[in-house]
């Protein structure tokens, strides 16, 4: 995954930089997922495509392969 | 540093979007046609929005020293109505003789329909015939992949359209490397939810590099804001990333593309083989 035209930052300086900003993100993304699961009739929608793409995106972020934004999207487009 | 935003529909914003562009050093700005958030209901209704954004938003723009282009068409959303479309797109040549007229768009794709295509196609035609820069919609989200492929398989199949004329906005992860890898231009507009954010933007301008690559902030009517295209270059320079760098994705390279129509009056800081050459 080697940048084309790589920034005047090493690897940790952006993990210092984006840290936070990725924690919020991930954080954002749990509550979602706990509010839905904690109202009324979640077992109605508890295998919602929609909820089982979320999982199967999570489920990317940690799959040691690269490329996540992209492997992302394409996960969520139609053919 | 003078910046380009080379996609942004101030009719859908206020005086004051003006202003703060050009506090924030734009110079120019380029209004492609566009749905209005709902059907227009008669081809008189595209003529009189065609007459203003050829006629007076350059003079509201110019209150602020920012210089307005556009480019006319039928948009994506109501081109599945093709009897319409046909009627707007006879009176189309019209407004592209006028003054600030650099092209044909935003053309495209919005539910990736055969109608939608068929009228993408017959403005194509009308480009081509001109030869004007086209400024090409790729559709939201879910659709944008097979729409984005569908429109490069199109014009690359015709033979008879210049790649270097050619932009494709709204580009993301998974469509820029195929739009770049035809030979066309890609811009990428930064919407806070629905398409890009500016750190995404830079991580793409890293991953892909400098060349055939523009940045903008739309602006219509869901929620954006002319400030993003600026807060994509307060991040490029966050990052450490060179000053000439940075104008290069946004002035040198919106004058690359743009400066193919006659008309458009702005030049390059440099020339684009310096500005794209590898480190």
């Amino acid at each position: 995954m080697k940048a084309r035209l790589p920034s005047g930052k090493n690897a940790k300086q952006l993990l210092d930089m984006y840290y936070l900003q990725a924690r919020m993100h991930l954080l954002e993304t749990a509550a979602v997922l706990d509010r839905i699961e904690r109202h009324p009739g979640f077992e109605g929608v508890s295998d919602d495509p929609r909820l089982v793409r979320l999982q199967d995106a999570a489920r990317l972020l940690v799959d040691g392969q690269g490329e996540r934004a992209e492997r992302f999207q394409k996960l969520f487009s139609v053919e | 540093m003078k910046v380009i935003e080379p996609h942004i529909h101030m009719i859908a914003r206020t005086t004051q979007d003006y202003e703060r562009m050009a506090m924030m050093h734009t110079v120019c700005c380029v209004e492609p046609a566009f749905w209005a958030g709902y059907d227009r209901p008669s081809a008189a209704a595209f003529y009189d929005y065609f007459k203003q954004i050829t006629e007076f938003e350059p003079t509201r723009a110019a209150q602020y020293n920012i210089t307005h282009y556009c480019h006319i068409c039928m948009n994506p959303k109501e081109a599945e109505n093709v009897s319409l479309s046909r009627e707007v797109i006879s009176f189309i040549p019209e407004f592209l003789d006028k003054p600030n007229a650099l092209g044909v768009g935003e053309i495209g794709l919005n539910k990736n329909t055969p109608n939608e295509m068929t009228i993408f196609e017959e403005q194509v035609d009308l480009a081509v015939e001109r030869g004007l820069v086209m400024w090409i919609h790729t559709p939201h989200l879910d659709d944008k992949l097979k729409g984005t492929r569908m429109m490069v398989e199109c014009l690359k199949g015709r033979g008879d359209v210049d790649p270097e004329k050619v932009c494709f906005d709204h580009a993301e992860e998974h469509t820029i490397g195929l739009i770049r890898d035809a030979g066309f231009w890609a811009s990428m507009t930064i919407y806070p939810v629905t398409k890009n954010s500016p750190s995404r933007v830079v991580d793409a301008i890293e991953r892909f590099g400098l060349e055939h690559i523009m940045v903008d902030a739309s602006g219509d009517w869901g929620p954006s804001d002319p400030k993003t295209l600026h807060q994509a270059i307060f991040e490029m320079r966050k990052r450490g990333h060179r000053d000439e760098d940075v104008e290069t994705v946004f002035y040198n390279n919106p004058c690359y593309f743009l400066g193919q129509s006659e008309k458009f009056a702005f030049r390059p800081n440099a020339p684009r083989e310096e500005a794209w050459a590898s480190r």
